[in-house]
């Protein structure tokens, strides 16, 4: 697949995101070990790796949500704090209490919070956008729900939505795609493809390989460090997944690849 | 003040035959706090151990009004109140926590509305909320003894499965294990130990002997049975430094006993802070 | 006691100004618990906010020994305490769990020894733990209005910002705020609760006027809004009830209120159009006589 960049774009000569040489660590556990990294925009990049190689972290430390031991993070050639509004993060969804009482529109709102500030309110114009965001997941009629009584895909789609209404010139998405059906996959990749084509930059974990090989621009493979990173057919090879997810994949024919988790 | 280096400084009060009582009382309540405070810190248990210590209050108030055994009631007010909570925790909307805080809470307003009933109670009620080791009786120290010979054997015997069921339910139940019923007995064992703990610490101390010794053990010991032994240990030192400061320096037993096991824990966690930061800089 | 239906069987106790005072606070503090209440339910914070009422109890007994404001050395004890929670529980060893149980048996035990020292003053532990709201004066009325009304204030002002945080703390961290401020302001919230309720309710039933109330509303609506609400109603008349059963039986408030929020919890958790537990059990047999047998 080739980027389309359309007229609108965002400045294109800076890169996505530029990391360099950062370390975190939990107490005297490393987790991300003195990585460096630079995406380009106006593309889809996958990040993937195990369980526990440090990939929510990763995302966690570029938005700035996680302290950096060392090392430097740029998010559209800045530091994080004068881009906020530009960058929108997609968290897991198990890592949310459901039951909470918030509707669906209230939920997709919060996309808006950063560009309010801490005194103003969410208006008109913030809930159109809400609206308009719903109505792209296909969600608009379900927007006074309980998010409890939603399915997982649906609930992804509202987190989906959510960043959708920052207007953001980077998405960032923590395993989207875990436990969701192949419909709502779908859903997720056309409006991603969407925002490309808009020239915004996506980038996305998932330990699930083959929703990543098809629709990805490029791959990042990752476990405490960068293995591998580049178009998808060069870092979907069996050496490369092989010394990114060990003994845990088996590599079955040229693109066939199985993994197993345990 | 009474000088540290002589040995007639330990011995005194050894003399009294209400100080061995009290002091061998604590003893075993130390100890088997060690060995349960293990499963409370690696579970994360300690609300509900302190919700047991404040739950258990109305069956002792009730056994103390019809001059029942005071640990029996306690016991059955402390196993009713672990089947609420965890049938009101099973709803999607309310938190564990959440349940455990409403519980005891009513629990224990139920027990000061039934101790209200009777005058002489006023002196009880502060005697089980704070506790004193040195109103322990010979009956009572024979009670403690048992109870906690008890809990250890069927630790002993139950350990494998608890562990299973603690720290990975999903292939417990894979097995053919009742996840449901080996939590309620660890639950039960626990809240006995509480009722054990009682007249020694006092209810609303009883859960620092649980998890603060339990959770220093954490900080130095890695496998299950290592932690129980640790706890059990710095347990047992606090309990004996404790009694001798109370005796000393005539300040309530318990405060004293969980006192000393805290500064344990904030100097064991001041050297384990600063040896990681020495680790890290060196690996950098 | 006379008959329900007439009104002199309400009207005539107030006519003593204890009667009326504890009627006032009873009101104040409902409101407060319940306001509060929702957000500690929402993040959480049940068992902070038991370490904290421990640490209440050690603010007062220090600062009785000191001399100072009995309410100022509370809220300044509380607030360390929730501080050393956040350092402590970040350390991967301890958790969350251990950190506040440590904490708090640290502050009640060092409060129970203390208390040694103050044998003439705060002797009487019973009433500090369990509350005596007949006893309450003008000024702490005053107080606790003023507390009330900075909670409304504050709360209304940053609603979005302490939703957002209990929500999704994750997303909050990414927009640039900042959690640790966000809860801080809430814990400061919680501190002034428990010591403004300390009064009312006791130290040790505090935390049944935050949970209940709270978790009540939560079993009955669908949002944020309307659970304060039904959280208000269930708080202020549980606690107008509770009072008045106290003194036409003659026992003490602070129980009598808590058992009565407690009994409003269990028929609601019961009874619960929605998430109740009769409506699940009824859910549940129908479904299986909508199966058929095997």
């Amino acid at each position: 697949m080739s980027t389309a960049a359309t007229a609108s774009a965002p400045n294109h000569t800076q890169p996505a995101v530029s990391v360099e040489h950062i370390t975190v660590a939990y107490g005297a556990q490393v987790v991300i070990d003195d990585v460096s990294l630079t995406l380009p925009p106006a593309q889809i990049i996958g990040l993937i790796g195990p369980n526990g190689a440090g990939k929510t972290t990763l995302l966690k430390a570029i938005v700035g949500a996680q302290r950096v031991l060392k090392g430097q993070v740029r998010v559209l050639g800045q530091p994080i704090n004068a881009v906020r509004q530009r960058v929108a993060y997609v968290p897991q969804r198990g890592d949310v209490d459901w039951s909470f009482p918030l509707s669906v529109l209230d939920v997709v709102l919060m996309g808006r919070y950063g560009r309010l500030g801490l005194w103003r309110r969410p208006g008109s114009h913030d809930r159109e956008l809400a609206l308009h965001a719903l109505e792209q997941v296909r969600l608009v009629k379900r927007r006074s729900c309980q998010i409890g009584e939603l399915s997982g895909g649906q609930q992804q789609r509202v987190f989906l939505a959510r960043a959708l209404v920052q207007e953001a010139d980077l998405l960032l998405l923590d395993e989207p795609f875990n436990g969701i059906d192949t419909t709502t996959q779908s859903v997720i990749f056309d409006l991603l493809c969407a925002q490309r084509r808009l020239g915004r930059t996506v980038f996305l974990s998932t330990h699930d390989l083959h929703s990543v090989e098809q629709n990805c621009d490029q791959l990042v493979a990752f476990n405490r460090r960068v293995v591998a990173f580049g178009p998808v057919d060069q870092v979907f090879t069996g050496p490369v997944l092989h010394s990114t997810f060990g003994s845990n994949v088996a590599v079955v024919g040229e693109h066939q690849t199985l993994v197993i988790r345990q | 003040m009474p000088n540290l280096f002589e040995l007639q400084t330990y011995l005194e009060p050894l003399r009294l035959h209400l100080v061995q009582r009290g002091l061998l009382a604590a003893l075993i309540v130390a100890i088997l706090c060690g060995v349960m405070g293990a499963f409370v810190v690696t579970r994360g248990l300690a609300f509900l151990g302190d919700a047991l210590g404040h739950a258990v209050f109305p069956g002792v108030v009730i056994a103390y009004l019809l001059n029942f055994n005071l640990l029996a009631g306690g016991l059955v007010a402390g196993v009713l109140t672990t089947i609420g909570i965890s049938l009101v925790s099973r709803s999607r909307q309310i938190r564990e926590s959440t349940a455990i805080g409403i519980f005891y809470t009513v629990m224990f307003a139920f027990g000061a509305l039934l101790l209200q009933q009777s005058r002489s109670a006023s002196a009880a009620l502060s005697e089980l909320l704070i506790g004193n080791v040195l109103a322990v009786r010979t009956e009572d120290l024979v009670l403690t003894g048992s109870i906690g010979a008890v809990v250890l054997l069927i630790v002993g015997v139950m350990y494998k499965e608890l562990v299973l069921v603690s720290f990975d339910p999903a292939l417990a139940a894979a097995l053919g294990r009742n996840v449901p019923l080996t939590n309620a007995l660890l639950f039960v064992l626990l809240g006995v130990t509480i009722v054990a703990a009682l007249q020694t610490v006092g209810n609303v101390l009883v859960v620092a002997l649980l998890v603060v010794p339990a959770a220093t053990a954490r900080l130095v010991a890695k496998p299950l049975p290592a932690i129980m032994g640790v706890a059990a240990v710095i347990g047992a030192l606090a309990t004996v430094s404790g009694v001798y400061i109370s005796y000393y320096a005539n300040i309530a037993s318990g405060g004293a006993i969980v006192l000393c096991a805290c500064l344990v824990f904030f100097f064991t966690l001041l050297v384990q802070a600063g040896r990681d930061r020495w680790q890290r800089r060196g690996a950098q | 006691m006379s008959g329900l239906f007439d009104p002199a069987t309400f009207l005539l106790p107030l006519q003593q100004p204890f009667m009326q005072n504890a009627l006032v606070a009873v009101v104040l503090v409902g409101l407060l618990c319940a306001l509060i209440g929702t957000f500690v339910v929402l993040r959480g914070l049940a068992f902070v906010g038991e370490a904290m009422r421990h640490a209440i109890f050690v603010g007062v007994v220090l600062s009785f020994l000191l001399g100072g404001s009995l309410l100022g050395g509370a809220l300044l004890v509380a607030l360390l305490v929730a501080w050393l929670i956040g350092v402590l529980g970040r350390q991967q060893r301890i958790g969350e769990d251990t950190a506040i149980g440590v904490l708090f048996s640290a502050s009640f035990a060092l409060g129970i020894v203390l208390l040694n020292f103050a044998r003439t003053g705060v002797r009487d532990l019973a009433t500090m733990l369990l509350g005596n709201v007949l006893g309450i004066a003008p000024f702490d009325l005053a107080l606790t209005a003023g507390v009330v009304v900075v909670a409304l204030v504050i709360i209304g002002v940053f609603f979005k910002e302490l939703v957002l945080v209990a929500f999704d703390p994750a997303l909050a961290l990414a927009q640039g705020r900042s959690v640790v401020v966000w809860d801080g302001l809430l814990l400061v919230l919680l501190a002034l609760a428990l010591t403004t309720a300390f009064q009312t309710v006791g130290n040790l039933l505090v935390l049944a006027l935050l949970l209940a109330p709270a978790t009540t509303a939560r079993l009955l609506t669908r949002r944020i809004g309307p659970m304060i609400g039904v959280a208000m109603v269930v708080a202020v008349s549980s606690g107008i009830v509770g009072l008045y059963i106290s003194y036409w039986r003659n026992v003490p408030t602070g129980p009598t209120i808590v058992l009565v929020c407690g009994a409003v919890f269990g028929i609601t958790l019961l009874c619960a159009p929605e998430h109740g537990v009769m409506r699940n059990v009824a859910r549940q047999w129908r479904l299986r006589r909508s199966v058929p047998p095997a």
